[in-house]
Parts: structure tokens; C-alpha cells; sequence
């Protein structure tokens, strides 16, 4: 009887010790788990890195500077104010040069497109930038502007409407069809125009007839039946004196995160004009940007601000606040946004402005053609976590130059002008060109040859 | 003079064999009629024999031959030595005759001068009480029926004097007819008398039974039929088919013979539904036999041809008619004993309790009802008819990919069945899913806990709990139909599988499933198939082989559905991609492959957002909600040490299980969104956990916590946290916090849906510029991408499958110039749509603003439109999809029909009849009883007043009626709540005659439960399923 006991409170005993051993393995095994290294799987998606051929490279030039309103009878009388100095180079087969017609504009000069063929299913790289030095009564200043391919769209982030302004929007349509061109103002009194742009023609639109009234225009170009190439000449007459000009060129598309490599901010005479301003738009929605200055060459943020976007209401910023010198611009969006920095040397007769427009990155090679004009210095921003090593080679000979963009920082270096560089990347950078003297500005980014060169990885 | 008899006896060599033979003859010495003589036919080695004193003292002679040779056979070989008009004794070494029989057989013989056949009583040889046989007859259609066999012999039969036949075994046939009443070898050693019979009576004798005469026989000699279940199934329907062939008029024989097939076809499903699946495969053996043995049917004709005087209507009288057949199989149903208590679904309050839930599911998703399908998440429409809907359910060309031609997904048959369900607008069946999916999930958590507890508030209480695990909302919130599908189908997987060894029905059952759970979750596979083997383990541990062969069965249907895959990824070599998750890849949130992931698997969540606590307090708080769950875990861990320990354990093994499934599956990244790998959804496993969980918590509220304040305490604190816990995500619908969407009912532009109309295959290539500066590139088949349609050969690819379009989707985007049309047109594809990849990138949508230019430059393409998609380019000419070729369509059907020869075998196992519920009914519904555990009875009426508070308390969470239901079932507690501290005593007293005989079913259980944790004993009447009709 008792025996019975025992077996059973012994059976009991260890039952109860067993469950609870499993008990506490279950708490031990999952907390263990929890930290421990456990094996998984990754494996590559199905894909195929195909390099697209490519189509015929069409760069097109923008042609003379134009002067509006000097005949007082015709004040809408368009005229040459000066031809482009040119300059060009090309890897692969030379590319053909023919002219498109100037259209209303008396006592044109060429109008160049340069149509480069691929050769052996690689397309030629070709560089080609006019500039141009303006000494008139009413236009004075350099502007530089590279010949790029035409686009179906386009974004105009510059200009003004003010008094003294006399900024003209040209189209130039480089294909065998006519466009039609749809510009859409963004400001607070928001207008659209519609345009023809002849087969192989340019036209002008003056801003102020798309944007009247804008106190910070920004103008979206819509090509439909053939792309535009869309530029922006923009020049001011302050009092009776001309204090610069500029062309500025087209941003291909809103973006979240934007950089300006190269922004000059130069002594403020002490007139009270900001020597430099950003102006910022969302187009599709409401934003929020953070803005991040740094000196060239230093990875140190210099300024940083956020800026409120309403969406399709561009809003303009100083940066008076930073001492001369030259400096990079990064903008961070929570949705693509729309940049560029107006940048003056000076405010009185014989200063200049010049539009710096967003840089985007590239890769692979690149050709940059550095113009007649002052000193010019070729700017590098390495917005990755990697150092990129950029190889810098003019192609008429001489050596080749080779620089590290340290991760997160820039880098100046000086180029000649009348001068085609070779660019060549390890990693993705940003670059732009500047050229500048006492009264004479320019500022423009590099663009990598329009997409289809760069192989493509497909998901299928 | 009384008629001289020859005795030939068929014995086979072996000690157990020798012992009857040597029994045999020596009550053949002392038979009080002597015989002329007796020859043993020895199949097999017949030395022994030979040496034997007593054998040769016996027997005039001694034939040997093989040990293969069949009982008709060897009577065959003794027939020459018969002399002439010598009656001849049918014996085998174990049939021994008592001293009488003999005398009284030849006693038969003479009197009867119309005898040709003298049949003796076949008793048992270890009780001779027990009647084997007494006459055969057969049914119209040719079925032997015994007449007597396995009665108790109380002289009930000894009147009887003719049947049509009788067993073969100790016949005696008259020495004027022994030649031409041969045995029927090709009958295979069944129904031999009968044959015998039928023959004696066509020409023109009878059989005439002989009660007196007894012979004792065993049950496994050489005549006996086998012992084996299929073997003998086997025999016994070649030998009926047979005798139907050879019996019918020439001019029908033709057409018997065709309908051997058809009536095989007809049988199997009968023996599936009867729960008979061993009976199937003997049935087309039997068939295939019967229908090619035309030498052996030519001679049986002509033997009975020979002999024959007489009309067949001479045998009517004799045959067994259909209302005697009726009397004899009624086996009286309702008899049986130990009747488990009813499942008081609606009585016990489970009815509320769904009912609840379907309110708290409106309330939640209100807006839902309102919409013709549903968008977001991994939420893809259906295809609008029902037969574009199993054409993508079946092997051939799948409905994305150019030309990719394959298995289907599993999952595809999953989605086939569910929009069946809503012919008119499949989508629509998505809807109602989520609708009704919080009620069904109380549903499947009430039957599943009912295989734990018999106490209907803790039933609630699993059905509550169950559907709102914080995995199953976060699926549902963030529009996951595998994971809903998983954790609705995973409770009636638990409900049928843990009983899938006592049964066919609730193995065919499981079986089913098996199929659509893996089939949902590939991912799950690993893990159930460890489980099944501990099943098969614990099963054949308690020697239950038959148990062990249902169990076998389960993952057959899940098998035959996933065999193309299989072999289609052992082609090309990673069947690690077997374990993707079908239908749309969508790299929704779920928890990463580290520490603090893996922390919020361990607590229960799939994802890092704690089922909506991260945005409702902030993630400092929010990650803390795995504390709510704390109390269920607190109680699943204690069922290790419950009085029922070894049910708990192994709850809380499947719970380990699908945690570990969880913890792997966040690791595994074998399937790709547009070339983003993306992890395995761990929610599945967590659903599984949960399974182990809620089990192991119910045996601990049901075993352990005997007193009930205590019990209801621990029941509501576990169940008052957990909707707690469940709230954000309850809410998450009306906060905006929920991925679902109205719609669309398509995915693509309108003009694709009219050009498809109604599942017309239109090609539409998707290419979606990635961040990455990737260009995903898909074909879409038809009016939209639906959930059906996907298939895991392409999202698991890590190659590229079928036709290369990659090039081809490039110059598309490019300037190259070429013919699109043309090549477009080749490939069966009519539109390009350009569409927006989700939060797009600077990258992207620079190679998107180029792929317009270069698109809406090619000629040929008309631009169609701008939708919330994106861009659409359409070729302005009907292209339509090449049909595909016939052997694609061959191979198709046979993989279609095999699939379905399978599940359909499932379906019609699973399929209750009357035999296989009262079967059920006889065992307890809990699994896994201890033996000294007290057992729920029903209560009186009287006693429903005092238990009322406590389920009160329980149940007014969800359900405040359920305590209103005046016949709930619940613990009769004869303390009652006022005097808690009397622990809980079985009172039998108390609960009269229902008490005794359930404490009968207990104490069965009890004595033989040692060895189990899933099932408590060996079944008292093992055979008691299998052997009703």
C-alpha cells in the first residue's frame, strides 16, 4: 500500500521535473534564438544587364544671344546680340554639323545640331558648350551653355518678370516633325501657352507672356510630336544698366535629392540684393527639403536649413548668410522637388548673375567642353559613401589629371578654356563647370550622354 | 451399401500445420464410419510427412508438390487416385471432423438421393459454439453471402436442410458427379463451394446441409482466405467477377465485360466513401484480372456448359433475397456504447461567440461591404470567370511570363475553389473572406479546442483567442490572403489531423487540408512534416500500424499537388524556392532577420509595427505589447507539468515548431518582387505557434486549474489582454493605417479590360523603371494581374524563364530602331504599359521620363493614355497569344487528372457516413486524455444556475448570450463557486446512469493509455469503423 504511494508521489516527481525541464527549454530556446546567428537564404533574382543600342546622339546649340526691344518702334523686334564662341570635341566618328533655322530672328547666326552616328554599336561621345560675352548698352555679361539633346520635358527653374528683365524662353525643335510645346507657369498666378515649334526651327517665347505677374517663375515645357531643346536667356537692366545675363538650361525633371555642386557667393556690395538665392518648387506635392551648404572641399556643412514646399508654389531662399567663397548645395526632399541657385558678383554696372542648375550623377565616361571665357574650374561632389576617383584628361594631349573625391565632400579643379576634358569616374559623382572674372559668370552642369548608354539590369 | 468415401486432404508443411494434420487424421482414425481411403496432398515439402508413422499408417498416398499451388489444384492432383464411384471428402490439415460427422454426412448422402454435394456445419476449432459457416448463397447480382457465419450456434440453423452452396472445406461430393464438380481453380480460392453448388443445382443435384456433421476448422489453412484485408478484398471480387463472367448468357458476356471498368470506377468510390481506401487498388487488380483470364473463362463456361440439365431460374429460389440481405446487415445501430456527449455547438454558447465575431467584423472593416473586390498589400484581383480561374489551377501555359508553360501553384487551385464560391464576380470572394474571417476563425478555434476540452467556455474561449492572434489581424490588415487562408485552414487541419489515426474519414479529411495549408504556405512544410513523423512515431510506438497507415495518408493529396513543382525545381536544381509564398510577392512590412525582428516573432508579431502598436503609442511603448500576450504564454508553458502532460508537451512542440518556422522563414529570401528579394511572410509559422500555444494554454485551464474561480480568472485575464493587444489593429481600418483598398478590379488600364472582355488572353508588358536604375520587365496575360495567375516558377526565378524579353524591353525604352511591332506581334503582345514603381527615386524616374520619349516615338504605338498606373502604349491590331501546343495540353490534362483522381479520393474519404459518425461518436473527442483525469459530463438542468456566473464572466467578452443558453455544457462542480476550495472530484454519484457509463469509456481508456499522447488507448473494438458496411 504505502509502496503504492511511493511509486506514485516518485512518478509524480518526475513527471512534475520533466515538465518543467520542457518548460523551461521552450523560455531558454526561444531567448537563445532570438539572438542567436541563424542560417538564411538569399538568393539573385532572375536578371539580365542589357546595354541598349543606340539611336543617333543629337546635340543641339542654342545659337546667338538675343536682344529684344531695341528697335523702339517694334519693341518686340528680336535681334542678334552676339554669337556664340564654340567649342566642341567627340569621341568616336565626328559628328555632323548642320543648322537649323534661327526663325525670326534678324541677322542670325548658325544655329548648330550635331548629329553623331553610333559606330559599331557604341555611340559617339560628344561635347560641345558656345559661350558668349556681352558688352551692349543693354546687355552686358558671359554666359556659357552647353548643346544638349532635345527632351519631351523639360523644367525652366530661373528667370524673372520683374522690371528691367527681358528673359526669353527658346525653343529649338532639331526633329523632322513640327512640337507642339505646352508651358505651364507654376507661381501664384499659374498660365499655360501652347506653342508650334517648327520641324528644325527655334522659337521665342518671351517669360513674361507665360508667367506674368511671377514673382519666382518656374516653367514646365511639355513637347509633344517632337522633343524641344528648352533654354531660358535671362538678362537684367537695373536702372538704366545692364547687370548681367545668363542662359540657363532646362532640368530634366523634379527630384528628391537634388545637388548644385558649384555656387559662387561673392562679396555683397552692400546694396541689399542677396548675392545668392535658391529657388525651390514641388511640382506634384507638398514638401518638406532640408538644405545643405558645404565649402568645396570640405565635408563640413557650412549652412543647413528646411525649407516648407507648397505644392506648385516656388519659393525663393538667401543664403546671405555665408562668407564668399565656393560651396555645394544639397537639397533633401521627402518628394522631387525643383532647384537652382541665382549666383551675382556684385549688384552695380558691370556685375553679372548665372544660374547654377542641379548636377546629375554619372558613372561612366564623360566629355566636358569648356568654352572661351575666363578662368574656368571644373567642380566634383561625391554625394556616396565611397571615395570616387576621377580621371581628368584633356583630350588635345597633355596629361591626364587624376583626383579623389572623398566620400561625402567636393573637389575644385582648374581646366582651361577652349578646352574638351575627358571625365572618368569610379563612382557616381556630380560635376559642373563654372567660369568667372570681374563681370563675367557662368555656371553649368555636366550632364552624362542622354540614357541608353548606360547598361540597364532587367528583372524579368 | 452405404457409399464409399475418399478423403483428400490439402496440407501445407510447417510445425502448426503438422500439429493439425496429425489432429486431422487421427479424428479421421476415430470417425464411426470408415473411409476407403485418404490422400494427402502435401503443397510443399512432404518429408516430414513421409517420416511421420502416424501419417503413413494413415493415408493410402502421399502427393508432393509446390507450395505455390492453390487448394482447386491440389484436390486435382488426388483426383486420380479416386476410384470409381467413390464419394470424395474435401479436407485441408486443419479441418478436423468430430467422430460423428462423417456417418452423418453419408447418412445425408443416402437419404438424399438428389444430393450431389453433402455439406457438414464448420465450426471454430477452439470453440466449437462458434459457427464459421453453414451453407452460402449469393445475392442477384453474384455476391456470396455466408448464412450463419460467426453466430453463436444454438441449433438456430439446424433446421435447414439446402442452401445454393457451402464452404469448400469438408464437402462431400457424390462419386457420380466428382468429375464434373471439380473445383474452379481460377476462382483463386474464394467462393469455390458456392461454385460448386451452382453447378451441382444446374445439373439438376442439390447441396444439402448437414448441421449435424461438424468439422472444426481454423481460420488460416490452406482453403481459408487470406488473412490480409487487401489480399482478400482481392480474391474474393476476381473470384465474384469471375463466376459472373463464367455464369452469364454468352449473349450478355460482352457486355459484362465492358462494364468490369466502369463498375471498378463505381466500386472505388464506394470503397472510399464506405472508408475502405485499402479496398481500391485489389478492386482494379480484380478487375483487370477477371477481364483478361479468357482461357479460364472459356473453361469454366464450358465445365458448367458440360454438366448442365437444368435452367438458370433453378437456382432463384435459392439466392439470398434483398430484403433477408437487409435483415442480415442490420448490425443494430444505437446499440453501441459509450457515447461520447453531444458537440452542443449551439447549446454550449459557440454559436454566440461566432455570431460576435461577425459583428465585431463588420464594425471593423464596415466599409468593406460596400466593395466589389479588394485591393493592396498582396491583395491581387481574380480572374472574372470561373473557368479562367481553374485554367490557371492546372498545368500548361500560366497567366504571366511570355510563354512560360508549367505547374500551376497549388495556391491557384486555393484561389480556384474560393472564387468558385462567387461565380458571378470572383473578386467579390475576397471580400467575404475578409468579411467573414474573424467568425470563421472563432469557428475553427471552437472545433479545434473541442479535440481539448469539453467545457464549452473555454471552447470560447480558443475561438476568441484563435481569431485574434495579433499574426492573423496583421494579415488581415496588411491584405495578406495566404496568411489569412493559413490561419482559417490551420484549426480544422489540428481538428482533424490529431484524430486522423482512429479514422479514415478524419484522415481523408486532414488530407484535404494538409493540401490547402501547404499549399497557402509552402513555408509551412518542414515544419508539418516533422510533426507528421512525431505522429507516425507516437502511433507505431503504441503499435497502432493501421493507425500509422491513415496517418500515411496525409500528405498524399498535398504530394500529387505539389509534384510538377517539385519536379520542375529538381530540374533545374533549388528546391529551396519550393518554400516562396505564392500568389503576389509584396515586400510589405514584416520582421527583419535580426534580434529585435526575431524578438517581435517571439512575442507573437510578424511584423516590427506590434499589430499597429508602434503607431498608436510610439515604438519606445509599442514594443512592449508582447506583454499582453504574456498570460497565455504563462499558461501553455504550465501544460508541461498538467495532470494531461503529455498532450501539453506536445502542444507546446508544435508551437516550437512554427516559432522556429517563424524565426528561419524571415531569413529565407527565395522570392523576388520585380527583382527585390523579398523574405518569406513569417506569419504563417506564427499561426502554427499559435496552434501549439492555445492548445498547451486550454490544457492547463482544463486540467490543471481545477478550482473554477481560479480557472475563470486566468481564462478572462488571458483573454481581457489579448483583445486588448488586439485593438490597434482592430482599429487600423478606420484610422487609415490598413493597406486595403477599393479594388481595383483590375490592375491594368481600361483599355486592356476591354480588349481582354471576359478572359480574352491580351499581352500587356509591364516594364517598371526601378530605383536602382533597374527596368523590371513583366508579361501580364489577360484583363488584369490576378492572385491566381501568379506563379512561383517566375517570382522564385533565379534564372531567367521562358522566352528572354530583356533585350527586347530595353530597345523598347531605347532609341534603337527597329520593327516593335513586329517583334511584339511574334510574341503574342499587344500593349506596353509604363508603370510607376511605388515611392519612386530619382533614378527611376529619369529612366521613365526617357522611356516616354523614346515610346512615344516609335511608330506603330498608339499612345492610349495616361492611368493612376502608368503610361500605356497599345498596338492597334488585334494580337492574341498563341495557343498552346497539344502536347502542352495533353501533358495538362494528365497532371489534371491525376491531381484530381487524388484529392477526389480525399474528398470521398472525408466524406461522413453513418457507420464512420457513430464510429467517432463511441471515442472521446479530447485526445490525449491521462488516465487519471476527471471527466466532463453533461449536466443536469438543475445544476445550469450554478455554473451560470462562472460562464458569465467567461464569455461576456465577445458573447453576453452565451450564458443564457440554458443546456450549456460545463464542469459539474458539486462544491459550486461558493466553496472554491474544494477541488474538483469526478462525481460519479452525482451524475447518475450517463456517469457509469462514461466512467465505463474511462476506465478503458485508463488501462491501456500508457504508452500515448495524442491518443489516450487502443481501441477497445479496434475494427469497430472498418467492419460496418
Amino acid at each position: 500500500m504505502s509502496d503504492k504511494r511511493g511509486v506514485r508521489a516518485a512518478t509524480t516527481g518526475v513527471r512534475m521535473l520533466v515538465g518543467a525541464l520542457v518548460a523551461a527549454a521552450c523560455v531558454v530556446g526561444t531567448v537563445l534564438a532570438v539572438s542567436a546567428p541563424l542560417p538564411g537564404v538569399m538568393h539573385e533574382p532572375a536578371q539580365a544587364e542589357v546595354t541598349p543600342l543606340p539611336g543617333d546622339t543629337v546635340l543641339v546649340c542654342n545659337g546667338d544671344a538675343r536682344a529684344i526691344g531695341r528697335d523702339s518702334a517694334n519693341p518686340l523686334q528680336q535681334t542678334s546680340a552676339g554669337s556664340p564662341q564654340f567649342t566642341t570635341g567627340s569621341i568616336g566618328a565626328e559628328p555632323e554639323t548642320t543648322l537649323l533655322s534661327a526663325g525670326d530672328l534678324a541677322d542670325a547666326g548658325e544655329v548648330r545640331r550635331l548629329t553623331g552616328a553610333p559606330d559599331d554599336r557604341t555611340a559617339p561621345l560628344i561635347a560641345a558648350t558656345e559661350s558668349v560675352t556681352l558688352t551692349a548698352d543693354d546687355l552686358t555679361g558671359f554666359a556659357a551653355l552647353p548643346c544638349r539633346e532635345a527632351a519631351t520635358e523639360s523644367w525652366l527653374v530661373g528667370g524673372t518678370v520683374e522690371t528691367g528683365s527681358s528673359d526669353l524662353v527658346v525653343l529649338t525643335n532639331p526633329g523632322a516633325v513640327p512640337s507642339s510645346v505646352t508651358l505651364t507657369s507654376y507661381s501664384d498666378t499659374p498660365g499655360t501657352t501652347t506653342k508650334v515649334v517648327p520641324a528644325g526651327g527655334q522659337i521665342v517665347v518671351p517669360l513674361a507672356s507665360v508667367a506674368a505677374g511671377a514673382t519666382a517663375p518656374v516653367v514646365h515645357v511639355e513637347a509633344t510630336g517632337s522633343p524641344v531643346r528648352a533654354v531660358l536667356q535671362t538678362s537684367l537692366v537695373r536702372t538704366l544698366d545692364p547687370v548681367g545675363v545668363d542662359l540657363v538650361d532646362a532640368v530634366a525633371a523634379p527630384q528628391r535629392h537634388p545637388v548644385i555642386p558649384a555656387v559662387q557667393i561673392v562679396q555683397d556690395d552692400g546694396d541689399g540684393a542677396s548675392s545668392a538665392v535658391l529657388r525651390l518648387m514641388a511640382p506634384r506635392d507638398d514638401a518638406r527639403a532640408t538644405v545643405t551648404v558645404r565649402e568645396i572641399g570640405s565635408s563640413a556643412v557650412a549652412s543647413t536649413f528646411d525649407v516648407e514646399l507648397e505644392q506648385g508654389f516656388p519659393v525663393e531662399v538667401g543664403f546671405s548668410s555665408l562668407d564668399p567663397g565656393m560651396y555645394s548645395v544639397e537639397v533633401d526632399a521627402d518628394v522631387a522637388v525643383l532647384a537652382a541657385v541665382r549666383e551675382q558678383d556684385g549688384g552695380g554696372p558691370g556685375s553679372d548673375f548665372a544660374w547654377a542648375t542641379p548636377a546629375p550623377e554619372f558613372t561612366d565616361e564623360v566629355l566636358v567642353a569648356v568654352p572661351a571665357g575666363p578662368a574656368a574650374a571644373l567642380y566634383l561632389t561625391n554625394d556616396e559613401d565611397t571615395d570616387a576617383t576621377v580621371t581628368i584628361e584633356a583630350t588635345d594631349g597633355g596629361d591626364p589629371e587624376q583626383v579623389t573625391v572623398p566620400a561625402g565632400s567636393s573637389l575644385e579643379v582648374d581646366v582651361d578654356p577652349q578646352t574638351v576634358y575627358t571625365l572618368t569616374t569610379s563612382s557616381a559623382v556630380h560635376a559642373a563647370v563654372t567660369m568667372s572674372a570681374k563681370g563675367a559668370l557662368a555656371a553649368w552642369p555636366v550632364w552624362p550622354p542622354a540614357s541608353g548608354e548606360n547598361s540597364i539590369v532587367v528583372y524579368p | 451399401m452405404p457409399a464409399r468415401v475418399h478423403a483428400i486432404i490439402v496440407a501445407r508443411p510447417g510445425s502448426t500445420a503438422r500439429a493439425h494434420l496429425l489432429r486431422t487424421l487421427e479424428a479421421l482414425r476415430s470417425q464411426s464410419t470408415p473411409l476407403a481411403a485418404i490422400t494427402l496432398v502435401m503443397c510443399g515439402d512432404a518429408s516430414s510427412a513421409r517420416a511421420s508413422e502416424i501419417v503413413a499408417g494413415s493415408v493410402e498416398g502421399i502427393i508432393e508438390t509446390r507450395s505455390g499451388t492453390s487448394f482447386a489444384d491440389a484436390v486435382e492432383l488426388a483426383r486420380p487416385r479416386v476410384l470409381e464411384n467413390t464419394a470424395v471428402w474435401i479436407l485441408a490439415h486443419d479441418t478436423a471432423p468430430h467422430p460423428r460427422a462423417l456417418e452423418r454426412l453419408v447418412g445425408s448422402l443416402e437419404r438424399s438421393p438428389s444430393a450431389a454435394i453433402v455439406a457438414p456445419k464448420l465450426v471454430a476449432m477452439d470453440d466449437d459454439r462458434e459457427i464459421v459457416s453453414l451453407g452460402v448463397s449469393m445475392t442477384s447480382l453474384g455476391r456470396s453471402v455466408e448464412l450463419a457465419a460467426g453466430e453463436l450456434d444454438q441449433g438456430q440453423h439446424d433446421g435447414r436442410d439446402e442452401a445454393l452452396g457451402a464452404d469448400i472445406r469438408g464437402l462431400l461430393i457424390r462419386g457420380e458427379v466428382r468429375d464434373a464438380l471439380r473445383p474452379d481453380p481460377a476462382l483463386l480460392g474464394a467462393d469455390q463451394g458456392l461454385d460448386l453448388g451452382v453447378r451441382a443445382r444446374l445439373g439438376g443435384g442439390r447441396v444439402v446441409l448437414t448441421p449435424s456433421a461438424r468439422v472444426s476448422v481454423t481460420d488460416d489453412g490452406p482453403a481459408a482466405l487470406p488473412h490480409g484485408r487487401a489480399k482478400r478484398a482481392y480474391i474474393t471480387r476476381v473470384a465474384q467477377l469471375h463466376r459472373r463472367l463464367a455464369y452469364a448468357a454468352a449473349i450478355v458476356l460482352p457486355l459484362h465485360w465492358l462494364t468490369l471498368l466502369p463498375l471498378a470506377l463505381w466500386r472505388s468510390i464506394t470503397h472510399l466513401v464506405g472508408k475502405r481506401p485499402e479496398a481500391v487498388l485489389p478492386e482494379w487488380g480484380a478487375a483487370l484480372t477477371a477481364m483478361f483470364r479468357f482461357g479460364a473463362i472459356r473453361r469454366s463456361r464450358r465445365a458448367i456448359r458440360s454438366f448442365r440439365t437444368g435452367s438458370w431460374a433453378s437456382i432463384a429460389p435459392l439466392r439470398v433475397s434483398r430484403a433477408e440481405l437487409r435483415r442480415r446487415l442490420d448490425d443494430g445501430h444505437g446499440s453501441e456504447r459509450g457515447a461520447v456527449s453531444e458537440l452542443h455547438f449551439f447549446g454550449g454558447g459557440g454559436a454566440w461567440a461566432v455570431l460576435g465575431a461577425l459583428v465585431v467584423s463588420v464594425a471593423s472593416f464596415t466599409s468593406l461591404l460596400a466593395w466589389p473586390a479588394l485591393g493592396g498589400g498582396a491583395l491581387l484581383p481574380l480572374r472574372s470567370t470561373v473557368a479562367a480561374l481553374w485554367d490557371d489551377a492546372t498545368w500548361g501555359l500560366r497567366g504571366v511570363g511570355v510563354d512560360l508553360v508549367g505547374p500551376a501553384d497549388p495556391f491557384a487551385a486555393v484561389v480556384a475553389v474560393l472564387g468558385s464560391l462567387w461565380p458571378g464576380g470572383p473578386s467579390f470572394s475576397l471580400v467575404l473572406l475578409w468579411i467573414l474571417a474573424l467568425p470563421l476563425a472563432v469557428l475553427g478555434g471552437w472545433f479545434a479546442a473541442t479535440r481539448v476540452t469539453d467545457r464549452s467556455g473555454l471552447r470560447i474561449f480558443a475561438g476568441i483567442v484563435w481569431a485574434l492572434a495579433p499574426t492573423f489581424l496583421v494579415a488581415l490588415v496588411d491584405g495578406r490572403p495566404t496568411g489569412v487562408l493559413v490561419h482559417l485552414l490551420l484549426p480544422w487541419l489540428f481538428h482533424s489531423a490529431v484524430v486522423a489515426h482512429r479514422s479514415w474519414g478524419a484522415a481523408g479529411a486532414a488530407s484535404v487540408v494538409f493540401a490547402a495549408v501547404t499549399a497557402c504556405s509552402p513555408s509551412l512544410v518542414p515544419a508539418l512534416l516533422v510533426l507528421w513523423v512525431v505522429a507516425i512515431i507516437i502511433t507505431l510506438a503504441g503499435r497502432r500500424v493501421r493507425g500509422a497507415a491513415r496517418l500515411l495518408w496525409i500528405p498524399i493529396p498535398a504530394i500529387a499537388m505539389f509534384a510538377p513543382l517539385v519536379i520542375r525545381h529538381l530540374r533545374t536544381g533549388d528546391l529551396l524556392s519550393l518554400l516562396g509564398d505564392p500568389g503576389a510577392v509584396w515586400a510589405g512590412p514584416r520582421a527583419a532577420a535580426d534580434a529585435a525582428g526575431r524578438l517581435a516573432l517571439a512575442t507573437g508579431f510578424p511584423s516590427t509595427d506590434f499589430a499597429g502598436w508602434t503607431a498608436l503609442t510610439g515604438v519606445e511603448l509599442g514594443s512592449w505589447a508582447g506583454v499582453l500576450l504574456a498570460p497565455l504564454a504563462l499558461l501553455a508553458l504550465l501544460a508541461a507539468v498538467a495532470p494531461r502532460w503529455r498532450a501539453g508537451i506536445t502542444l507546446l512542440l508544435v508551437g516550437a515548431a512554427g516559432l522556429a518556422t517563424a524565426f528561419l522563414a524571415v531569413g529565407v529570401f527565395v522570392s523576388f518582387a520585380q527583382g527585390a528579394p523579398v523574405a518569406i511572410w513569417p506569419g504563417a509559422g506564427l499561426s502554427l505557434a499559435w496552434i501549439g500555444l492555445v492548445g498547451a494554454a486550454l490544457v492547463t485551464l482544463d486540467t490543471m486549474l481545477t478550482a473554477p474561480r481560479v480557472r475563470t480568472i486566468a481564462a478572462l485575464a488571458a483573454s481581457v489582454a489579448l483583445v486588448v493587444c488586439a485593438a490597434p489593429a482592430l482599429l487600423a481600418f478606420h484610422t487609415d493605417r490598413s493597406v486595403l483598398t477599393d479594388g481595383p478590379t483590375s490592375t491594368l488600364p481600361a483599355l486592356v479590360v476591354a480588349q481582354a472582355g471576359s478572359e480574352h488572353p491580351v499581352g500587356t508588358l509591364v516594364l517598371t523603371p526601378q530605383n536602382d536604375g533597374g527596368l523590371s520587365a513583366e508579361v501580364v496575360w489577360g484583363a488584369s494581374e490576378t492572385l491566381g495567375a501568379q506563379s512561383t516558377l517566375l517570382s522564385t526565378a533565379t534564372d531567367i524563364v521562358g522566352t528572354d524579353i530583356t533585350a527586347l524591353s530595353v530597345d523598347l525604352i531605347s532609341a534603337r530602331d527597329f520593327d516593335a511591332v513586329d517583334e511584339l506581334t511574334a510574341l503574342g503582345i499587344r500593349n506596353i504599359l509604363l508603370a510607376e514603381v511605388h515611392d519612386e527615386g530619382d533614378r527611376a524616374r529619369n529612366l521613365r521620363t526617357s522611356a516616354v520619349t523614346s515610346l512615344n516615338q516609335r511608330a506603330g504605338f498608339v499612345q492610349a493614355g495616361t492611368t493612376s498606373r502608368g503610361e500605356l502604349w497599345s498596338i492597334d491590331d488585334e494580337i492574341t497569344r498563341a495557343a498552346p501546343a497539344a502536347a502542352v495540353r495533353a501533358t495538362g490534362h494528365l497532371v489534371a487528372t491525376v491531381q484530381l483522381v487524388v484529392v477526389f479520393a480525399a474528398l470521398l474519404l472525408a466524406i461522413p457516413t453513418r457507420a464512420s459518425r457513430r464510429a467517432a461518436r463511441a471515442r472521446s473527442r479530447i485526445v490525449g486524455r491521462a488516465p487519471d483525469e476527471p471527466l466532463v459530463l453533461p449536466r443536469h438542468a438543475e445544476e445550469v444556475d450554478l455554473e451560470r456566473d462562472e460562464l458569465a464572466a467567461l464569455t461576456s467578452e465577445e458573447t453576453s448570450d452565451a450564458a443564457d443558453v440554458p443546456d450549456a455544457t460545463q464542469a459539474p462542480d458539486p462544491a459550486g463557486p461558493e466553496s472554491p476550495s474544494t477541488s474538483e472530484v469526478e462525481p460519479e454519484t452525482d451524475a447518475g446512469s450517463t456517469a457509469t457509463e462514461n466512467t465505463g469509456t474511462a476506465s478503458d481508456t485508463g488501462t491501456a493509455s500508457a504508452e500515448t499522447t495524442t491518443e489516450p488507448s487502443d481501441d477497445p473494438r479496434p475494427e469497430a469503423t472498418e467492419d460496418q458496411r
